[in-house]
């Protein structure tokens, strides 16, 4: 009950997910904060976040942790994915472009799971870090 | 400051129906253009009820339902100082497929409070919330962990 996208057998320790990146907007916030309900100005109203001393708006961090979760659906497939910590390192301007990235580090057969486990970073366009998290993976096997 | 008094209060359980809309929404709010979050025979074939919520979408959950402002209101339940909290991590744990048509019970709960030094003087308190969803055969289908850090305060 999954896509079958990486099987078991083709997936290495080193391998690394395809890179997602984009130029964050103020639209890429506005969307996301209608797709998942979280209205706090600080991250819609830039008069708000001005008040209270902030430069601007600034994004959700699950929302640069759903495009973080995308590449890994991408990836992976959707349905695999047993666990998925994210720890939110730095906010996200509009302006910035964010990097998601995600690297196999153990593969691993536990209770029949084929399973991998992966680390995952969302960093800015000078490198610096935006998201650090890991995530469980059970994938399909060819056999 | 966040009442420590409050480790193990359970709050108050509310159901949820997983939309379909809603479902691509999400996706589309976060530019996935996987035609599983949107086509439900293509999700059938690939072993899905229905088409499948993207990892990250029940946290929208506690936006929506059962109150806007759910969240902003359970922080000051636990009498956290919201100007000097922020979100820290957020784990999931997928245990069986969420799907459009579920109506799942959301139960949530204050896991853990934990100081920790703060790196400018003063200790932050580190609070964990554990969310779980149940089906309505009461599987449990997924459990969702969220950190908030309230900051030392500087006086």
């Amino acid at each position: 009950m999954a896509e079958e996208k990486l099987f078991f057998e083709d997936a290495s320790v080193g391998d690394e997910a395809p890179e997602l990146s984009l130029e964050v907007t103020r639209t890429h916030i506005a969307k996301y904060a209608g797709a998942g309900g979280d209205f706090n100005p600080i991250h819609t109203d830039e008069a708000f976040a001005q008040s209270v001393g902030l430069p601007s708006v600034f994004a959700m961090g699950l929302m640069q942790g759903g495009y973080l979760a995308r590449m890994l659906t991408d990836w992976l497939g959707v349905g695999n994915l047993k666990r998925y910590k994210i720890r939110f390192t730095g906010q996200v301007w509009p302006g910035e472009t964010i990097t998601c990235k995600g690297k196999v580090t153990k593969k691993y057969e536990k209770d029949g799971a084929n399973l991998i486990d992966c680390e995952l970073a969302v960093v800015n366009q000078e490198g610096a870090s935006k998201i650090a998290g890991e995530a469980t993976a059970a994938l399909p096997s060819r056999r | 400051m966040v009442n420590e008094a409050i480790i193990g209060k359970e709050f108050p359980p509310f159901e949820f129906l997983v939309e379909r809309g809603k479902i691509k929404e999400f996706a589309r709010a976060l530019g996935d253009k996987n035609p599983l979050f949107t086509d439900v025979e293509l999700a059938k074939k690939a072993g899905f009820k229905s088409v499948p919520a993207p990892p990250t979408f029940t946290a929208s959950f506690l936006h929506h339902v059962p109150d806007e402002n759910f969240l902003l209101n359970l922080m000051m339940e636990m009498e956290i100082d919201v100007a000097r909290s922020v979100h820290g991590e957020s784990e999931f744990e997928y245990i069986k497929p969420v799907t459009a048509g579920d109506v799942l019970t959301v139960s949530m709960t204050v896991k853990d409070i934990t100081k920790k030094e703060g790196k400018r003087g003063g200790v932050m308190n580190l609070i964990t919330t554990e969310s779980t969803y149940a089906n309505k055969d009461g599987d449990v289908v997924q459990k969702d962990r969220m950190l908030f850090i309230e900051r030392a305060s500087v006086t």
